[in-house]
């Protein structure tokens, strides 16, 4: 039996054992050409040796000397310290969905930069937010630990919107046993009931909110319910997992997370923040 | 953050710190010139008996598995400004889970080695009050800091090698500050197969330990 699972493995691929370099061509060259699943138990296989700690070399005697390796044969490893790298960068965390702290790498390159550039005009960076970034991809991811602000259908319109009030929102969700019945907002508060002239202490909630909902599940991706918030017009949408509600959120919670893809349409956010109102009826 | 460009020594003379890749001509370098001093070296050792253009290899081979990139460093000293003197090797891949938080991405380091005293002391041509000093911390601030360009806010992970018995625990824990993952937490779900099991050899950085193992060696940026 070979000495270790290194041999071994090249062993069963045909590869001679004894000649190391064949060995390291086996790994480097074929091994990644391998299927999923060969590859997979290859690994599994070295890492039981590894931990088994088998040796994968034997001893050899220990030189007397030892060469001084010139610095050309180390060349210094490239770090994103000029525009284009940074762009480079960037545009690779983009492309991955990479959030973190990209305020950091802007402003070390915007220095760097500075530093190359001479500092004819000093440019800073001032992070809007030093609190750690979440990662955040799924509606599920957003809404964790959330506190629902729900109201019943008998409720009246000035419940609602004292409720809306104590929690600083611009919508509430109406909630019958659990299930979502409908959605009402300050923009229904307007245009249902002060427009209207009704009395928001004898109107219930339910005569005046939206019941054609749209709503999202905890499993959507960021894109898709900003997708759904932009085709009707509303900064709100909420999350119903089997029918009931669990969760509600607002494109102010999507302008605060740290995503690159969420950056890219922080334009089309704000815009919507600004001038769009809620279920625009 | 800049990376460390200094190894302090006892005699208080700093030594030029150099970053390099790893290349499969490095592998070969350190395993015909550092590798037989590391298999001498008494006591436990986890890469007693390592062949490094293997590991490094393996290394590929797991980033391919995952999609991730696998990267090395070899980290050296330079006595004079024409040598390079290498003390640190590590592969790692770029991209995995995060073993405090699977959600969140972080920088996996699978293989580190450091050169022992014996082969430094024989490459340098220096007694001990010369030598580099930190290295681990070193290898695990370069870690830090490649985390930090890659996003990842600092957070690393890594597995102390069974062989290196609980010397290797102690540095990691100790000297590097960094966070043992409970024995109970479990491994990122589909990369199981491929990472020892969890039995409390595993460790961290989170972005607050990280931060603070880093300024911990700023005097050496």
């Amino acid at each position: 039996m070979s000495a270790n699972a290194y041999a071994r493995i090249a062993e069963r691929y045909q590869v001679d054992s004894s000649d190391d370099e064949s060995v390291e061509r086996f790994f480097l060259d074929v091994a990644p050409t391998l299927s999923r699943e060969e590859r997979e138990a290859i690994v599994a296989e070295l890492l039981a040796d590894e931990l088994a700690g088998r040796p994968t070399s034997v001893a050899t005697e220990v030189p007397r000397e030892v060469p001084t390796f010139s610095i050309e044969d180390a060349p210094p490893i490239a770090r994103p310290n000029s525009l284009a790298q940074l762009v480079g960068e960037l545009s690779a965390a983009v492309e991955k969905r990479v959030t973190g702290r990209l305020d950091i790498v802007i402003t070390r390159a915007l220095d760097r930069l500075q530093e190359q550039t001479g500092p004819a005009t000093r440019l800073r960076f001032i992070p809007g937010n030093d609190a750690p970034a979440r990662r955040v991809h799924r509606i599920a991811d957003l809404i964790e630990g959330q506190t629902l602000t729900v109201v019943a259908p008998g409720s009246t319109v000035r419940t609602a919107a004292q409720r809306m009030v104590e929690r600083n929102i611009g919508m509430v969700a109406v909630v019958e046993e659990g299930i979502l019945a409908g959605v009402f907002s300050e923009r229904d508060i307007m245009s249902r009931v002060v427009a209207r002239g009704l009395d928001p202490d004898t109107t219930s909630v339910a005569a005046v909110m939206t019941k054609d909902i749209v709503v999202a599940e905890p499993d959507d991706n960021l894109d898709s319910a900003l997708q759904k918030m932009h085709a009707i017009g509303s900064r709100h949408l909420p999350i119903v997992h089997d029918g009931k509600l669990v969760g509600m959120i607002s494109i102010r919670d999507l302008l605060e997370v740290d995503d690159a893809a969420a950056a890219r349409k922080s334009t089309f956010l704000t815009e919507l923040l600004t001038y769009s109102p809620d279920y625009d009826t | 953050m800049d990376h460390v460009s200094r190894a302090p020594t006892k005699s208080g003379i700093g030594l030029p710190v150099r970053i390099t890749e790893l290349t499969v001509e490095w592998t070969r370098r350190w395993h015909r010139w550092v590798q037989p001093f590391v298999n001498g070296v008494d006591g436990p050792q986890a890469d007693k008996g390592w062949r490094w253009p293997w590991k490094w290899a393996e290394t590929v081979l797991i980033g391919g598995l995952f999609g991730q990139q696998p990267r090395g460093f070899v980290v050296g000293v330079q006595p004079d400004e024409r040598s390079f003197v290498p003390c640190i090797i590590m592969s790692m891949v770029e991209d995995y889970p995060y073993l405090a938080d699977h959600t969140k991405s972080s920088l996996f380091v699978w293989f580190l080695s450091r050169a022992p005293d014996a082969y430094l002391r024989t490459a340098l041509h220096a007694g001990d009050d010369a030598l580099p000093k930190l290295l681990m911390q070193i290898a695990v601030d370069i870690a830090i800091t490649h985390s930090f360009d890659l996003g990842h806010e600092g957070r690393i992970g890594l597995h102390a090698a069974p062989a290196g018995e609980d010397l290797l625990i102690r540095k990691y824990e100790h000297d590097c500050g960094m966070v043992r993952l409970p024995h109970d937490v479990a491994l990122p779900f589909g990369f199981r197969k491929v990472m020892a099991p969890n039995q409390g050899r595993y460790f961290y950085h989170s972005e607050d330990t990280a931060l603070a193992a880093s300024r911990r060696l700023d005097f050496c940026r």
